[in-house]
């Protein structure tokens, strides 16, 4: 063997270790037995860290026998005790990401998802409703409720400022010079309002009333705010325009939508990057370019629920029953590059500013899947490890995918027992 | 300078704020001790946190409003009585971000148990904060407001970030600012005349000199130090030598050519022989060239200035493969350069930070015998934690009962202390800080890494679970994969069969 293909091999080790350490970060600060007991225990077949150290576990102790994984899972999981809600958000440097639980924002660290800092609501803002986002420079995170926006700074933890909003927002967006706050909130079934805000004094800068069929879609533009709408015309033709915000709208596109056999499917997402959109219903997606009215994308899905499209257009994930599936997009058409494999819909996928990560939320579980691993991991890597807890009777207990795992204790002489850990062990 | 702090202590009409400005080794510190000696004389030091960033647990801004709320709840018991049932209500208010920290910790309290008092913290600028602006001082211009009856004095040098907090609109108004650097220099001349004096004087009357040294000299030395009070300190160390009769090295150091050698980044480079002084505190211990010894010197050195977390002297000796008592021996040589106690179980620690400045820089270390190249020692150090965890970890090293959680290890400290030595506890939490520094041929490392990779690795886990250092052995992970993928592709053997 030659110097390079040793040194590659202790980089793999060196991999293999790090996803150890990272998914069961939790067990090995709490217990250095655990290590042995609980991590080691659970950590997949195929690890290098299983085949280099299981042998050195305490043989007559019990152990799992049926769940342990094959391999590494893509992603890793944080479990809350209160549901997630809104969207999302990655830090601009793409170390942490943010998530609320309506009672307060959290900040955590994309590897280990371990809390970094917790940011309070105030007395106006008592409950969190809707999307968060970061400033471009890093340093603050505005979050909405029914009643206002509320600003943090990051440094200090403290509140900077808050701008009183009385609607229901859908989407947050911060001007490249941090400047600037726009929001989109929804007035009725198909009525949106577009605000955009002076951060520094509160004060509102403007405020329009547009309609959309399906959600609009919010995003900033060489200095500017842009609104994408959809609109009926007709009994099948809808129009797709963008508009820029100022004192008022102004449309400066407008692309005709005609594809009739969509009419029950959804505008999910929009890539600004690209012009292209994804549309879908419960078993069908496609991705349409709405500047060259071009099919790039049909496929079959299971009951699809949030869609994103990376800041450059050049990737776009769908989340599904049963995990979340990536393409990529090159040369004109998107290939399939992997599916992360996690139990229950993922909602506000978005893809980190390096395009390494994606993020989102599932009820209690904040989860970050790594694109690096996706695209050498086997597609179907069978049972993934999301959990991992401690019983009374102090036997490791696992949660994998089918929410079950079998056990057996040596020492009592017991038969292997099948524990059903289903509603969260 | 002392009357004009404490008057501001007293007034409570004046700013809550006060910032010490001064460059390095211009005494920040040593006035931020007198003051607190001072005030708490008086009965007025509520509390004090004297940052370093020779200690991780004193470099951390995390740390800085927990132990402040420590102090004053013992010196307060009203303070105390509104603190506990608060700490009872939010226990995990300690990870907080620093705004709850000081809101909960601090001013909440404070403002209930309505206490007058004052609090210290001294060189902010030595903890790590990657923040533009202080992430402390902009949580204390939010806040201090609150809490009228409340000051701070804080040191710090002026640095962006904590001359960016002080400049936040909402702390500027709140604070008096004294520039040490910009003090008259005949104001700080006369002070750095009267310290020698003072010191030098004691110095002859314990060891019977009889009039040494003369106004002249002192004079000399005034000059030569140049506003620089470091410089004072390092000479008055240097002439205390018990071994050394104190008139021969006065001689050694008058002897001195007025500017050789460039004096760093310091704006006080026209007259300073800072570097002149170092180089002749090294040569005079270390008088005759010797490569073998030279070489011990220079790890013994290197291993006091590059460390993490400063040791004592039998844990660096076990860190770098030397006899205990001829670490000792070396040390004590250069105890001029050092805080190095009575008790050898003390850590050793610089006297001044800008000695490793000087020892690391070759255009300022120009006696080779000397210069500690950063790249080399991290090689060596590495090596050395390395070989240190190689041989000594083993599975289940603490005895730990199955499945236990660490936390209720009741003796869990004691048996840390007892079984694994402080210089493995050292390898064990700094092997990848510096791996990550190393330069120059690292085959030897990789050959330790294969063994500690393949061996050791659930020990080491084992370790940093126990001592509660597990994240940072995720970002040590980061380090080693990034130093491996160099590895690959730069090293020149890499290609070859």
């Amino acid at each position: 063997m030659n110097q390079v293909a040793k040194d590659n091999e202790l980089l793999d080790i060196a991999k293999d270790y790090f996803q150890f350490v990272t998914k069961f970060f939790e067990v090995i600060d709490a217990s250095a037995p655990h290590i042995y007991h609980s991590a080691l225990e659970l950590c997949p077949t195929s690890s290098i860290i299983r085949k280099l150290y299981y042998h050195r576990r305490i043989a007559c102790l019990p152990r799992v026998v049926i769940g342990a994984p094959d391999s590494w899972d893509s992603t890793i999981g944080f479990f809350g005790k209160d549901h997630y809600n809104g969207l999302c958000a990655w830090s601009p440097c793409g170390r942490f990401v943010a998530a609320h639980t309506g009672a307060a924002a959290e900040i955590r660290d994309q590897l280990t998802l371990e809390l970094i800092t917790t940011l309070q609501p105030t007395e106006m803002v008592r409950y969190l409703t809707g999307p968060l986002a970061y400033s471009p420079d890093g340093r603050s995170i505005a979050c909405t409720s029914n009643a206002a926006i509320i600003i943090w700074d990051i440094q200090t933890g403290g509140v900077a400022g808050e701008i009183g909003c009385g609607t229901r927002t859908i989407s947050l967006v911060w001007s490249s010079d941090g400047q600037t706050l726009c929001i989109i909130g929804l007035k009725g079934q198909v009525t949106f309002v577009v605000h955009t805000y002076d951060v520094s004094s509160g004060t509102t800068l403007s405020s329009s009333i547009f309609e959309s069929r399906h959600n609009p879609h919010l995003w900033t533009h060489g200095g500017f705010f842009r609104v994408m709408t959809t609109v009926r015309h007709g009994y099948y033709n809808d129009t797709i325009d963008i508009f820029e915000v100022g004192s008022a709208l102004t449309k400066i596109r407008s692309f005709v939508f005609p594809p009739s056999k969509h009419s029950k499917a959804i505008v999910q997402s929009f890539s600004p990057a690209t012009n292209h959109i994804s549309i879908s219903d419960d078993h069908e997606l496609h991705i349409l370019d709405i500047q060259n009215l071009e099919r790039l994308l049909d496929a079959d899905i299971d009951n699809s629920d949030s869609h994103c499209f990376s800041s450059d257009g050049s990737l776009f994930a769908v989340s599904q029953r049963g995990g979340v599936r990536v393409w990529t997009y090159a040369s004109g058409c998107y290939t399939l590059l992997g599916e992360f494999r996690c139990p229950g819909l993922l909602s506000s996928l978005r893809f980190s500013p390096t395009l390494s990560s994606i993020l989102g939320h599932s009820r209690n579980i904040l989860r970050v899947g790594y694109l690096r691993e996706l695209a050498t991991a086997p597609r179907d890597c069978g049972r993934s490890f999301v959990g991992l807890s401690r019983s009374s009777t102090r036997v490791a207990i696992a949660c994998n995918q089918e929410n079950t795992i079998t056990i057996t204790d040596p020492l009592a002489q017991t038969p292997p027992q099948f524990i059903d850990v289903r509603g969260g062990g | 300078m002392l009357n004009e702090i404490e008057s501001w202590v007293k007034d409570f009409n004046q700013s809550p704020v006060f910032w010490l400005n001064g460059l390095a080794g211009t005494g920040k510190s040593t006035i931020a001790q007198t003051v607190s000696e001072r005030i708490f004389a008086d009965g007025q030091l509520g509390a004090s946190f004297f940052c370093s960033r020779d200690f991780e647990d004193r470099s951390d801004l995390h740390f800085i409003f927990p132990t402040l709320a420590f102090q004053l709840a013992h010196k307060f018991p009203r303070f105390r009585s509104v603190l506990v049932p608060l700490l009872q209500s939010n226990p995990d208010i300690a990870h907080e971000s620093l705004y709850r920290q000081m809101e909960k910790l601090i001013v909440e309290p404070l403002r209930l148990a309505d206490v007058s008092t004052v609090v210290v913290i001294d060189a902010l600028d030595e903890c790590k904060d990657e923040e533009p602006s202080s992430a402390i001082l902009s949580v204390l211009g939010r806040l201090v407001k609150r809490i009228p009856k409340v000051k701070f004095f804080i040191t710090g040098r002026p640095e962006p970030r904590i001359r960016t907090g002080f400049r936040l609109p909402i702390l500027v108004e709140l604070t008096s600012v004294f520039v040490l650097h910009d003090v008259d220099p005949p104001l700080i001349n006369s002070d750095i005349w009267l310290f020698l004096r003072h010191e030098l004087s004691g110095l002859a009357e314990r060891r019977q000199l009889g009039k040494w040294p003369t106004d002249e000299h002192i004079d000399l030395l005034c000059n030569r130090a140049a506003g620089l009070f470091v410089y004072a300190v390092a000479t008055v160390k240097f002439l205390d030598s018990k071994t050394h009769l104190p008139k021969r090295r006065l001689a050694i150091i008058i002897k001195l050519p007025e500017c050789t050698v460039p004096e760093g980044k310091t704006r006080f480079n026209h007259k300073t022989t800072l570097d002149s002084l170092y180089t002749s505190i090294l040569r005079a211990a270390f008088e005759e060239e010797d490569l073998e010894v030279d070489s011990m010197v220079r790890s013994t050195i290197g291993a006091v200035a590059l460390v993490v977390n400063p040791l004592p002297p039998s844990a660096i000796a076990e860190l770098i493969g030397l006899d205990p008592d001829e670490v000792v021996q070396f040390l004590t040589l250069v105890q001029s350069l050092l805080i190095l106690g009575e008790d050898f179980d003390q850590p050793v620690k610089l006297f001044h930070k800008s000695f490793p400045d000087f020892i690391t820089d070759p255009s300022r270390c120009t006696d080779m015998r000397f210069y500690i190249s950063p790249g080399d020692l991290h090689l060596e150090l590495t090596m050395n934690c390395l070989r240190i965890m190689n041989d000594g970890l083993e599975q289940n090293i603490l005895s730990l009962p199955d499945y236990a959680l660490n936390s209720e290890v009741e003796d869990l400290k004691t048996r840390i202390s007892d079984r694994i030595s402080i210089a493995t506890q050292y390898a064990c939490r700094s092997w990848h800080s510096h791996l990550a520094r190393t330069m120059g041929d690292v085959t030897d490392v990789v050959s330790y890494l294969r063994i500690f990779l393949e061996e050791k690795f659930l020990c080491w886990l084992e370790v940093v679970s126990a001592v509660g250092a597990v994240r940072g052995a995720v970002a040590g992970l980061e380090k080693l994969m990034t130093w491996l993928q160099e590895v690959c592709f730069f090293l020149p053997h890499s290609v070859i069969p």
